[in-house]
C-alpha cells in the first residue's frame, strides 16, 4: 500500500520532470542556435542548481534569507502589538469602531508597496523603512481578523459563562480564547503577506535580503541567480506556512 | 468590512480631527523644528493642491490610463487562460494531478519576485508590467476555478443526470454555473493582487503609470505628490473591487 | 412486442458490497434482494437506516451498478442514470442558479424539447404543484415544503415511466409533512398510471401512500416481507381495521430489528 502511494505521488511529478528536461535540453542545445544571448535570457535549470550550491557554500544565500526573515518577523511582530489590541477594542466598542472606521477605510486599500516612495523620503534606505512597509502591509489583515473574531463570538456563550458564575476577568479570558482562531488566522495571513511584500520592498530599496539578491542578479545579468532567488523565496514562504499550520493545529486543536 | 464605508456624519469626527491636526502640525508645529519640513511631511492642503495641478494639466489621467490599461490586459489574459485551464483540470483528474505539482512549485513564489525576470525578458515598459500582472492573478483564478468544480455538490450532478443530462450538458448547465461563485472569488483576489503588483512593477521598471508617479515624487522632492498618488491608487483599487462585486451580483442573482 | 406485462422495475438476486479504501473492509449493503414493481404502482420501500433503502434507490436510478444480480427497468438492464427514472431527492437538490420555472424546465431542456411546449408544460406543472406566482423566484426564497414541490414538479415534468422518491418529505417539519402527503396524492392523480418508487422510514407515510410496502431488514439489507394494500386513497390509517392491523405488524417488524 505504502509503496503504491509513493509511486503514485512520484508519478504525479512526471509533467514537472518533463518540463524541466525539455527546458534543459532547449536551453543547452536548441535556443543557442537562434539567439546569441540565449544563456542570458534562459539559462538551463542545471545552471541555477550550480549557482545555488555556490551561493550556499559561500554563505551568501543564507545571509540574505536571514536578513529578509528578520525584517518580516520584526515588522509583523510590531504590527501585531498594535493591531490585535486595537482590534479587540474596536470589536467590543461600536463607538471606536465607527469612529476609526472611515480613517482605516481610507488607508486600507492603499497597497503596501505604494508606501515605499514616501517612507524612503522619511527613513532613507534603512531597515526601519523595511519594517514600516511590513508593518503597514500586515496591520490590516490582523486588525480585521481580530475584529471579526470578536464580532463572531456567540453571545449565548457569554451568557452561559455568566450563568456559570464567571466574573469579568474570567469572561474576558474566555472571550479572547473565543476570538483566538480568527486572530491566529490573521497572524498567519500576515506572515505570508509579509513575506510577499518584503521581496518588493527589498527590490526597491535595500542592500541585503533575497529581494535585493534577485534585483542585483538582474542588473549583473546573472539570470540563473534569479532562478535561485525566486525558488528560495518560494521555498521559505512554503515552509513557513507549513510550520504555521502545524503550530496552529497544536495550539488550537479544537478548530 | 463593507461597513467601513457606510458611515453616518457623526462617525467622521475622528477622521476630520486627524486631518485638521495633521494640517496644523505640518503648517505650524513641525516647521518650527525642521526647516526642511515641507519636503518631508506635507499638509493635507498641499496634497489637494498637487492633485488640482495634475488634474488640470491632464498628467494624472494619463498615468491612470496607462496603469489601468496594463491591469486590464494582464488580468484579462490571466482570466482567459486560467479559467479554461482550471476547468480542464476539474474535468480530467490525471491532468489535474500533473498540473497540481507544477502549480504547487510556482505558487509560493511571490508575484513581485517575477519582476526582475520580467524586466530581463521584456525590458522596461508595458510588457513587463503586463507579464507580472498576469503571473500575479493567474494562480488565484486557476486554484479557485478548480476549487469551484470540486465544490459542486454530487447530488446536483446526480439530479441533472437523472433528468437526462449527458456529459456535455452536465458541464454547461450544472458544473459551470455551480462553480461560478468560486471563480468570481478567484477573479476578485486576482484583481487585488494584480493592482498591488502593478504598483510595484511600475515603481521598479517603468517610466509611466501611477507607480512611477509616486516614485517620481521622491526624485522631485514632492511628498505631497506621493500622498496624492497613494490615495488615488487606493481609491482605484477600491473601485475595481466594487466593480467586480457589482458584476458578481448581476451575474449571480440567485445568491 | 407487447411489454405491458413486464414489470416497471425488477431486481433479480441483487447484492451490493461497498469496499472502504481506507480500512480495507467490505460492507454487504444488499444481500440477494429480489422484487418487482408493477406498472402504475406506488411502491414503498420501508426500513430502518442501514437497511439498504438508499442503495436500492441508487441502483434503480442508475447512479451505481449492482455487485451481483440484475436490475431491470421496463425489462432492460439499467446502464446509468436516465430521465426515464427521474429522482426526487430528500435534500431537494434544486439548482440554486435557476428560478422555479427553469428548475422545472431543466429536464425538458435536456431532452431538447421546443421552447413553446416547454413553456406550456412548465406552466401546467407550476399549477399542478400549487406554486402559481412563484415561477420567477429562486430556490433560496422558498420554504422547505415549496422547494420539495418544485423537486416533485421537476421530476414529473420530464414525463418519465418511473419516478423515484428518496424520503422526499423527510426534511420537512411534521405539519408540512402531513400536508405534503395529501398534496402528493393529489398531484399524482394528475399523472396517469405513473410508477412511483418511494423510499421512507415512516410507517405512517407508507400506510397512507403505498399500493405495496416492501419491508427491509438492516445489515445486511434483505427483503423481510411485502404487504399489499388495496384501500382507496386518501386513507384513514386510524379507523380501517385492516390498516390498523398492518400498522401493528409493521411496528413489530421494524422495531425488533433495531
Amino acid at each position: 500500500m505504502a509503496v503504491m502511494s509513493l509511486m503514485g505521488r512520484l508519478s504525479a511529478g512526471l509533467l514537472l520532470l518533463g518540463i524541466l528536461i525539455v527546458w534543459e535540453l532547449f536551453s543547452r542545445f536548441i535556443f543557442p542556435h537562434y539567439e546569441a544571448s540565449a544563456t542570458l535570457i534562459l539559462p538551463p535549470p542545471s545552471a541555477g542548481l550550480r549557482d545555488a550550491l555556490a551561493l550556499l557554500q559561500h554563505g551568501a544565500l543564507t545571509e540574505h534569507a536571514l536578513a529578509s526573515m528578520r525584517r518580516v518577523y520584526v515588522g509583523v511582530a510590531a504590527a501585531a502589538v498594535f493591531a490585535i489590541p486595537l482590534g479587540v477594542v474596536m470589536g467590543l466598542s461600536s463607538l471606536v469602531f465607527r469612529q476609526l472606521g472611515p480613517l482605516l477605510g481610507i488607508l486600507r486599500p492603499i497597497p503596501p508597496v505604494a508606501w515605499i516612495p514616501i517612507t524612503l523620503l522619511w527613513f532613507g534606505v534603512t531597515d526601519a523603512q523595511q519594517y514600516f512597509i511590513i508593518f503597514i502591509g500586515t496591520f490590516f489583515p490582523m486588525l480585521l481578523n481580530t475584529i471579526a473574531g470578536v464580532h463572531a463570538l456567540d453571545p449565548l456563550l457569554q451568557r452561559a459563562a455568566l450563568s456559570l458564575g464567571a466574573d469579568r476577568p474570567a469572561l474576558f479570558e474566555q472571550m479572547l480564547r473565543g476570538a483566538l482562531p480568527h486572530i491566529c488566522l490573521g497572524v498567519r495571513t500576515s506572515l505570508g503577506l509579509g513575506w510577499f511584500i518584503i521581496v518588493a520592498s527589498e527590490m526597491v530599496s535595500a542592500s541585503t535580503g533575497l529581494g535585493f539578491l534577485i534585483t542585483e542578479a538582474r542588473t549583473a545579468m546573472i539570470t540563473e541567480r534569479l532562478y535561485v532567488g525566486m525558488f528560495a523565496i518560494g521555498l521559505i514562504g512554503f515552509l513557513q506556512d507549513r510550520l504555521l499550520s502545524r503550530l496552529q493545529r497544536r495550539m488550537l486543536p479544537w478548530i | 468590512m463593507r461597513r467601513f464605508l457606510s458611515v453616518r456624519v457623526w462617525d467622521l469626527t475622528t477622521t476630520v480631527l486627524v486631518v485638521v491636526l495633521w494640517e496644523i502640525v505640518a503648517d505650524y508645529i513641525y516647521p518650527a523644528f525642521n526647516a526642511n519640513s515641507r519636503n518631508i511631511f506635507p499638509p493635507p492642503w498641499a496634497v489637494v493642491q498637487t492633485a488640482g495641478n495634475l488634474i488640470s494639466n491632464g498628467e494624472l489621467f494619463h498615468h491612470i490610463g496607462v496603469s489601468l490599461l496594463r491591469v486590464v490586459v494582464g488580468f484579462s489574459a490571466a482570466a482567459l487562460i486560467a479559467i479554461p485551464l482550471g476547468l480542464s483540470m476539474g474535468a480530467w483528474p490525471g491532468w489535474r494531478r500533473q498540473m497540481s505539482v507544477v502549480v504547487e512549485v510556482l505558487r509560493p513564489i511571490p508575484p513581485f519576485a517575477w519582476i526582475p525576470i520580467g524586466l530581463l525578458w521584456f525590458g522596461v515598459g508595458d510588457t513587463q508590467s503586463i507579464f507580472v500582472i498576469f503571473i500575479a492573478s493567474v494562480f488565484s483564478i486557476l486554484l479557485n476555478t478548480v476549487a469551484g468544480i470540486d465544490a459542486v455538490e454530487p447530488i446536483l450532478r446526480r439530479s441533472a443526470l437523472s433528468l437526462g443530462a449527458d456529459r456535455r450538458k452536465l458541464f454547461y448547465h450544472v458544473i459551470l454555473p455551480a462553480a461560478l461563485p468560486q471563480i468570481v472569488v478567484g477573479l476578485r483576489i486576482g484583481l487585488a493582487f494584480a493592482w498591488m503588483v502593478l504598483v510595484a512593477s511600475e515603481l521598479i521598471g517603468s517610466t509611466s503609470g501611477l507607480g512611477y508617479l509616486i516614485l517620481d515624487s521622491r526624485n522631485l522632492g514632492l511628498p505631497s505628490l506621493a500622498f496624492m498618488g497613494m490615495l488615488i491608487i487606493g481609491l482605484i483599487g477600491y473601485i475595481l473591487d466594487i466593480g467586480l462585486r457589482t458584476l458578481e451580483r448581476m451575474l449571480m442573482p440567485w445568491r | 412486442m407487447d411489454l405491458s406485462g413486464t414489470p416497471a422495475v425488477e431486481l433479480r438476486n441483487v447484492s451490493k458490497t461497498f469496499t472502504s479504501a481506507k480500512l480495507g473492509e467490505t460492507l454487504l449493503a444488499l444481500d440477494n434482494v429480489s422484487f418487482s414493481i408493477q406498472r402504475g404502482q406506488f411502491f414503498v420501500i420501508l426500513g430502518p437506516s442501514g437497511s439498504g433503502k438508499t442503495t436500492i434507490l441508487n441502483l434503480v436510478a442508475g447512479f451505481e451498478p449492482p455487485t451481483h444480480g440484475q436490475v431491470l427497468a421496463m425489462g432492460k438492464p439499467i446502464r446509468g442514470p436516465s430521465w426515464q427514472r427521474a429522482v426526487v431527492f430528500q435534500e431537494h437538490a434544486l439548482f440554486p442558479w435557476l428560478t422555479v420555472a427553469d428548475n422545472i424546465a431543466f429536464g425538458l431542456r435536456m431532452k431538447e424539447i421546443p421552447k413553446r411546449t416547454r413553456r406550456d408544460k412548465v406552466a401546467e406543472y407550476i399549477d399542478v404543484v400549487g406554486l402559481s406566482g412563484f415561477a420567477d423566484k429562486y430556490p433560496k426564497e422558498l420554504s422547505g415544503g415549496m422547494k420539495q414541490r418544485v423537486g416533485i414538479a421537476r421530476a414529473l415534468a420530464v414525463d418519465s415511466d418511473i419516478v423515484i422518491m428518496d424520503e422526499p418529505l423527510g426534511a420537512l417539519d411534521a405539519q408540512t409533512r402531513a400536508e405534503m402527503q395529501g398534496e402528493l396524492l393529489r398531484i399524482l392523480q394528475h399523472e396517469k398510471r405513473k410508477t412511483v418508487l418511494f423510499v421512507t422510514h415512516s410507517i405512517e407515510e407508507a400506510l397512507k401512500l403505498g399500493d405495496e410496502i416492501l419491508v427491509m431488514s438492516a445489515r445486511p439489507g434483505r427483503v423481510k416481507q411485502v404487504f399489499h394494500l388495496s384501500q382507496a386513497r386518501p386513507r384513514s390509517i386510524l379507523t380501517d381495521p385492516e390498516i390498523l392491523q398492518m400498522n401493528v405488524e409493521l411496528h413489530r417488524l421494524l422495531h425488533r430489528d433495531t
